[in-house]
């Protein structure tokens, strides 16, 4: 009876021992971790559901990059959301803002390893693939860190907020967009053959956008019709009926304004007459520098072992010399295509007779001349005239038929355009999952690992003495026996 | 004899009911050996207290394991891998007359020249950056970050085989000197890509050391390589939003020819300032405006041509300036000043010719052992090609100069014979609208230069992995410790029950010991005797 009651004893005292151990490694674990551990977290993971996001590429084809996220316009959209505009700033947000791709775990490790396998000399023949992937899907983690008074539910919302910025951006940078053409020009302002140009530099750049969009995503359809299409109809816009307005203008030497039209290319052509000259010299000069410039003879040595080749440096002066003649050669030939080009427009204003300035002045003044228009009758005047306002009203009905017929294109572009960013980029493209909030919080999993760590020790201190001395008091009392 | 005997039996002769008490001097031989039987029973008398013993003993060696594991825990090291995703120039021909390019394959920096300087990454400059983008926990010196930051360079596969094979040819001793000629020539060559590690623990040894949570020190690694990225498109990327020239022309102040020639130079530099760029760069479509450099190139041009220059010729044939006589004045200052150019770069290229004329270059005869016959080379010095090279720019430029020239003697004949200077005033409508053109598609430009510059396609030179490396848990990381300890725990528990049963055997043979001394201390021995 004796030695069950000292029994219940030692182990009576053993718990004792044990749970104040336990306690005081309680309180001691959580004193530091409410010191410590103030830091809260809201995070969601990011998915790019698009193929090329394998490729780092939006599909655009432009490269994206997750750190946008943390862009000045994303953080900026998010604070007004949050209504926190006035509370913070996007840089007091930023260094809080954790984003990172996730890889699969172990390939870093596989990279080392085959970094170290191929170092000893073993299989050389492992690819190495790490710096060519991009992960898909992305933490992005907001700490609370540039305010700990902050919030759960407002530390949640601005995450939340922040991630629908990024959504928004990205549906806008990752999209395809039409070039707008730039809002300064006023197309009738101009003359005719000047609004032409303009025309043609806008078809230009929808059928070379077209080729661009129908190479990238060649099976696209709207209705039955790709960018292909779009391509094919702007080419055939600018070959058949720009040309032909163009031609109309040209040859009829229709102008809002002959004299001045007249003045630019007669001052052109002088500018070009007088480039050509200046070229023609350097030309000339370059030759005799050519010429008198000696390239060095190459000897080659041969010995039974090796050959050997001793030459001057001579070539690489020698060949810039030549590229820069060559090049200046061309720019020759360009320059009398375009003295050409301006001859053929001054001839059909001043329907080809006198010489250059006596057309300029002539058509500055009065057009027809005066000394033309002498053996020319009134009837006959006035059914010339009658035929150019005739030819003019076609010409402005054509282009408008032509502006009618680029903005038809420009519509069906943009449509085509719009239906494949809706393809493209839509709820899925950015899937944020929800928003977790962690908290370091009594009952949270990091509080307990910190108990065990501190708790621990003290318990098994505890225990271990309590053996000790169950060990020293069932000897004493086997020696008091 | 007979009687003597008998006394002898009579004093021998016990009392009756007297106890005799034999003492052996020689114990029995079974007394040496161990009763296993005993020893047995003992184990399991023993049992309860052995379970107490193993579950004490396990939890001490549990405990030890995982304090034997906290303080030989390793810091935690992440790591990173990072690419160069730049372009750089590369002379397809001897004569560095043809570049190509392409993404950089090797450590070359992005001028195409240097090599790049990876440490760098530990420069103060990225530290501070880095550390000035993230909030962490514990504050951390810079000192302290750097020595915690490693590089690991990765060699070209052929430089590995390369070093394969040299490393083969020298465990050969018939072909170890040709490898250590071989070893002489060759140079390590590293690709595109490097490691770049960062271990936990800052602080020299005198000091205590700071410990980041390991997410931290990934962001941090993070942090690090996004602002070496920064420093690189800061020191290498050469791209800038082209000038502002035309907002600070001042239309209404200047006179109308004035404020066109500056329009037009500085348009002029414009589409020189696209020309120049780079093919990525030219081809890059903006997601905000949808178009491309090259466009707007063309839209530049077509501007000048379309807008400016048909005003400007009719300002420029009909002299329609408002101060006609200081416009004269001017133009002739101008005109001076470019026909005193034209003679000095005249001059210049007359004295140049002459140098080139006389100029005589380096002669090389070389003569070999098998022939008497010496062979002759010319060997054009530096000195001589710079010459050449730098007539051919005063060539250029007496062009342009008489170009200039040419222009101004236009332009002053106009003026001359201009009339009304009110006329002016008619053409500043549609200079206002010219200006505003100009200046629109100035924006458009410098937009879509400042669109590349935030853009990923630009601003990204190196590619970073995410920080990987990660510290086991707790419980798996101290598993092996807690097994290893634990069992030492259970072994000695086992040691000490077996201990503890077969003790008493030896300790029964010492108190039979005991027994036999007694008799011999002449205290016991006297008592045992009156006994």
């Amino acid at each position: 009876m004796k030695n069950t009651g000292r029994k219940t004893h030692w182990l009576r005292t053993t718990l004792i021992v044990l749970i104040l151990c336990g306690l005081v490694g309680v309180v001691i674990a959580g004193i530091g971790f409410t010191k410590t551990a103030s830091v809260h977290y809201a995070s969601s993971v990011l998915e790019m559901n698009f193929s090329a996001a394998a490729n780092g590429l939006a599909p655009n084809g432009n490269p994206f990059d997750i750190q946008d996220i943390a862009s000045e316009e994303v953080l900026r959209k998010a604070l007004e959301a949050s209504s926190l505009s006035d509370a913070y700033t996007p840089e007091q947000i930023r260094p809080s803002l954790q984003i990172r791709g996730i890889y699969p775990e172990n390939l870093l490790e596989n990279y080392t390893k085959n970094i170290s396998i191929v170092n000893n000399t073993n299989a050389g023949n492992d690819v190495l693939t790490i710096g060519d992937y991009h992960p898909t899907s992305f933490s992005v983690t907001l700490s609370n860190t540039f305010d700990t008074s902050v919030s759960r539910d407002r530390l949640t919302s601005l995450l939340e907020n922040i991630l629908a910025a990024y959504k928004a951006y990205f549906a806008q940078a990752g999209a395809d967009r039409q070039e707008t053409g730039t809002s300064v020009f006023t197309i009738t302002d101009y003359d005719y053959i000047h609004q032409l140009s303009l025309i043609r530099e806008r078809l230009t750049n929808v059928e070379s956008h077209a080729k661009e969009m129908s190479k990238r995503n060649p099976d696209f359809r709207l209705n039955g019709k790709g960018f292909d299409d779009i391509s094919v109809r702007t080419a055939n816009l600018i070959a058949g009926d720009l040309s032909r307005i163009e031609s109309t203008v040209t040859v009829n030497a229709l102008s809002k304004d002959k004299g001045r039209l007249l003045e630019q290319y007669q001052y052109m052509l002088n500018r070009q007459n007088d480039t050509l000259k200046s070229k023609k010299e350097i030309l000339e000069k370059m030759d005799k520098l050519i010429e008198s410039y000696g390239k060095n003879a190459t000897i080659y040595i041969s010995t039974s072992s090796s050959l050997n080749e001793i030459r001057g440096n001579s070539s690489a002066t020698y060949d810039k010399i030549v590229t820069e003649r060559k090049k200046i050669a061309e720019e020759i030939t360009g320059i009398q295509k375009s003295i050409e080009g301006y001859q053929k427009k001054i001839a059909d204003i001043t329907g080809g007779n006198g010489t250059a300035e006596q057309k300029v002045t002539e058509a500055a003044g009065e057009l027809p001349s005066d000394a033309a228009a002498a053996g020319v009758s009134e009837g006959e005047k006035e059914q010339t005239a009658a035929q150019d306002e005739a030819i003019l009203k076609k010409v402005e009905a054509d282009l408008d038929l032509l502006i009618s017929k680029e903005r038809k294109i420009v519509e069906d572009f943009d449509a085509l355009l719009q239906a494949e960013n809706a393809e493209q980029i839509n709820d899925l493209t950015v899937r944020a999952s929800t928003v977790q909030y962690k908290a370091p919080s009594f009952f949270s999993g990091a509080f307990l690992i910190r108990v065990v760590k501190t708790a621990g020790p003290f318990c098994m201190i505890g225990f271990v003495v309590c053996m000790l001395l169950i060990f020293i008091s069932r000897r004493k009392e086997e020696k008091s026996k | 004899m007979e009687k003597q005997t008998e006394r002898k039996d009579e004093g021998l002769t016990l009392p009756k009911d007297t106890q005799i008490n034999l003492v052996m001097n020689n114990p029995d031989p079974e007394e040496d050996t161990i009763d296993l039987g005993r020893v047995f029973r003992r184990f399991k008398e023993k049992t309860r207290i052995f379970v107490w013993l193993l579950l004490g003993c396990l939890v001490a060696g549990i405990g030890a394991g995982i304090l034997f594991y906290q303080i030989n825990k390793k810091p935690l090291t992440v790591s990173s891998v990072v690419t160069l995703r730049y372009y750089v120039e590369e002379a397809v021909n001897e004569e560095k007359e043809v570049v190509e390019r392409h993404r950089a394959t090797d450590l070359t920096a992005p001028d195409g020249v240097t090599q790049l300087d990876l440490n760098q990454i530990s420069s103060s400059y990225v530290l501070r950056n880095a550390l000035s983008n993230i909030e962490l926990s514990k504050d951390i010196s810079l000192s302290a970050l750097q020595e915690q930051i490693t590089i690991q360079r990765i060699p070209t596969e052929e430089s590995r085989r390369e070093q394969e094979m040299i490393n083969s040819m020298l465990e050969n001793n018939s072909t170890a000197g040709q490898a250590y000629a071989r070893a002489q020539d060759f140079e390590i060559e590293y690709g595109n890509r490097f490691i770049v590690s960062l271990t936990n623990g800052f602080g020299d040894e005198k000091s205590v050391k700071i410990y980041l949570e390991d997410e931290e020190l990934r962001a941090l690694l993070d942090r690090i390589l996004f602002a070496y990225n920064d420093y690189l498109v800061k020191n290498y990327g050469l791209l800038a939003v082209p000038s502002d020239e035309i907002s600070i022309i001042d239309i209404n102040s200047l006179d109308t020819i004035e404020s066109l020639r500056l329009l037009r130079d500085a348009m002029k530099n414009l589409t020189a300032f696209c020309e120049e760029q780079k093919e990525e760069i030219r081809t890059y479509r903006s997601w905000k405006s949808g178009a491309t450099l090259e466009e707007l190139e063309r839209r530049a041009e077509l501007v000048q041509d379309v807008s400016l220059d048909y005003l400007y010729t009719h300002v420029y044939n009909n002299g329609l300036v408002r101060e006609p006589e200081s416009m004269l004045t001017l133009y002739q200052y101008e005109l001076r000043n470019a026909e005193s150019e034209l003679n000095r770069v005249n001059e210049n290229i007359t004295a140049v010719q002459q140098i080139l004329n006389t100029y005589k270059n380096d002669e090389i005869y070389v003569t070999t052992q098998e022939s008497d016959a010496a062979k002759y080379t010319n060997h054009t010095t530096d000195y001589y090609n710079e010459l050449v090279l730098s007539q051919t720019e005063n060539y250029k430029k007496a062009a342009e100069l008489k170009l200039t020239i040419s222009e101004l003697q236009g332009l002053i004949a106009n003026l001359k014979a201009a009339g009304d200077p009110g006329k002016a005033e008619d053409v500043s409508g549609e200079l206002q609208k010219v200006f505003t053109v100009c200046e629109g598609i100035y924006k458009e430009i410098s937009d879509h230069i400042a669109e590349i510059l935030e853009s990923p396609f630009y601003r990204k030179f190196t590619e970073a992995s995410v920080a990987q490396g990660k510290t086991e848990s707790f419980i798996t990381g101290s598993m092996k410790n807690m097994i290893m300890f634990g069992a030492v725990g259970a072994v000695l528990a086992l040691a000490l029950w077996f201990f503890s049963a077969l003790a008493p055997e030896f300790r029964h043979g010492d108190e039979e010991e005991e027994k036999q001394k007694k008799p011999e201390d002449p205290e016991e021995g006297k008592g045992a005797a009156e006994v």
